[in-house]
């Protein structure tokens, strides 16, 4: 009579974890077995810098800034700074090519432990971090437009998309426990970078929203 | 905290009305003078309308920030603050509301609902009206050369150490307005705002201020 109720629970289990593994192959994608790309990240080792106009809404409150990001050639990472539009630094962090970020700052009205954990892992998609240049899963289909898609499997966590010709990745998303699958829209690449970022959270209501401001002098 | 980030703005608008030995500047040891002067001029201005060049110096870039805006203030306390260039951004305060614009979005608050941005509200408008040189957590140090008295002020408030290390004030000897205003962060980054083709007491539509 024990096992019975057991049995079951690990039936439906089994039927739920099958039935949320959402493939490549679940969603029209077919297996590369010969593919050896590149792996192509949204900031790549040519880029150098760029600005962004910000705006990060979370929950009710809405926050817009500046977004500056810039390669680092001498400590191999990205650095990447939010500031007010009247220059007050509110977050900044570095994201090292061999794996790992730091936090530099963070304004104390935001340094609460889960903010600044998921703001870090959301902008470390952007980077090529780690071992990412390393990866060989790779799926690809056809969309409605006859257009072929991409996609790059990481971990089986994270999905990058690619376009056949695109500079970069047109869309990333990123499985999570806690707040649900993060996705990040990149449109309009100029030749190392997007001109437009969106990021977007299922579970949590964060958008953050990045738009280039052509700078014609930096000096 | 949105509210933080909105002191974090004000607290760069609250020294753009006020103010390490510095090179080429002396000390000056009575500031009597200077303070009854400011006082003086801030009672006798009616309204401000400024240009400014805002430049952002950050460690890791090689490149300072630069944008660039009007300034506009109107006795006793509408204020419009508007960034034109290289993004836009405007900020309007007028008696108890307070509305901001940037390119994405707007917002209106209510400053009287909030016993915070009441307070920072009579900060920054005591310190339009010269009255910020008198405010008890600013410790300051005053300098001079020929043309220029500089001013720096230390904060001494908790909150504002969180933020700020010193406030720098450049003001014209010959007319005793603000010509640059320094804000220096822990990391000593800093914001510069240089103001030009200064208009005092002409006369600016209501137009201006309105918050919404």
């Amino acid at each position: 009579m024990k096992k019975y109720p057991i049995a079951v629970l690990l039936l439906i289990s089994f039927a739920l974890l099958t039935g949320s593994c959402n493939t490549p192959r679940h969603q029209g994608f077919s297996k590369e077995p010969g593919l050896n790309l590149p792996f192509k990240a949204v900031f790549g080792h040519d880029f150098e810098k760029v600005l962004y106009g910000t705006e990060i809404v979370f929950g009710k409150k809405t926050f817009s800034g500046l977004i500056i990001i810039k390669q680092v050639p001498e400590h191999k990472s990205f650095r990447l700074a939010f500031v007010t539009e009247a220059g007050m630094r509110v977050f900044e962090m570095e994201f090292f090519k061999d794996g790992g970020s730091k936090v530099h700052y963070v304004s104390d009205f935001l340094n609460k432990k889960a903010v600044v954990s998921k703001l870090q892992s959301d902008f470390a998609l952007l980077f090529p971090v780690g071992k990412k240049e390393n990866i060989r899963h790779a799926y690809s289909k056809k969309d409605d437009t006859g257009t072929y898609i991409l996609r790059i499997n990481e971990n089986g966590e994270k999905d990058y998309y690619f376009a056949p010709s695109s500079d970069g990745p047109e869309k990333i998303s990123e499985k999570g426990f806690v707040y649900g699958k993060t996705s990040v829209f990149l449109n309009q690449y100029e030749s190392t970078f997007p001109t437009e970022i969106l990021f977007t959270h299922k579970l949590l209501k964060l958008n953050i929203s990045l738009k280039q401001i052509p700078y014609p002098k930096w000096n | 905290m949105y509210k933080s980030l909105f002191l974090l703005t004000l607290i760069v608008l609250f020294g753009l009305f006020g103010q390490a030995q510095p090179s080429g500047f002396t000390i000056v040891s009575d500031t009597s003078y200077i303070r009854e002067k400011i006082d003086q001029i801030s009672r006798q201005t009616n309204s401000i309308n400024t240009d400014f060049i805002q430049e952002k110096e950050m460690s890791f870039l090689n490149e300072k920030i630069l944008s660039k805006g009007i300034l506009l203030y109107q006795k006793p306390d509408k204020l419009r603050l508007e960034y034109t260039s290289p993004f836009t951004y405007l900020l309007i305060m007028n008696g108890g509301g307070l509305f901001i614009k940037s390119s994405e979005s707007e917002m209106n608050i209510n400053l009287e609902s909030s016993s915070m941005f009441s307070e920072i509200n009579d900060m920054i408008i005591n310190s339009i009206q010269g009255k910020v040189l008198d405010m008890p957590d600013m410790k300051t140090s005053f300098y001079e050369n020929s043309d220029t008295f500089f001013i720096q002020l230390f904060p001494e408030n908790k909150e504002l150490q969180k933020y700020i290390k010193t406030i720098e004030l450049f003001i014209d000897k010959k007319d005793f307005t603000v010509t640059q205003l320094k804000i220096i962060e822990l990391s000593d980054d800093y914001t510069l705002i240089k103001f030009i083709n200064k208009k005092i007491n002409e006369e600016i539509p209501d137009s201006s201020f309105i918050t919404h």
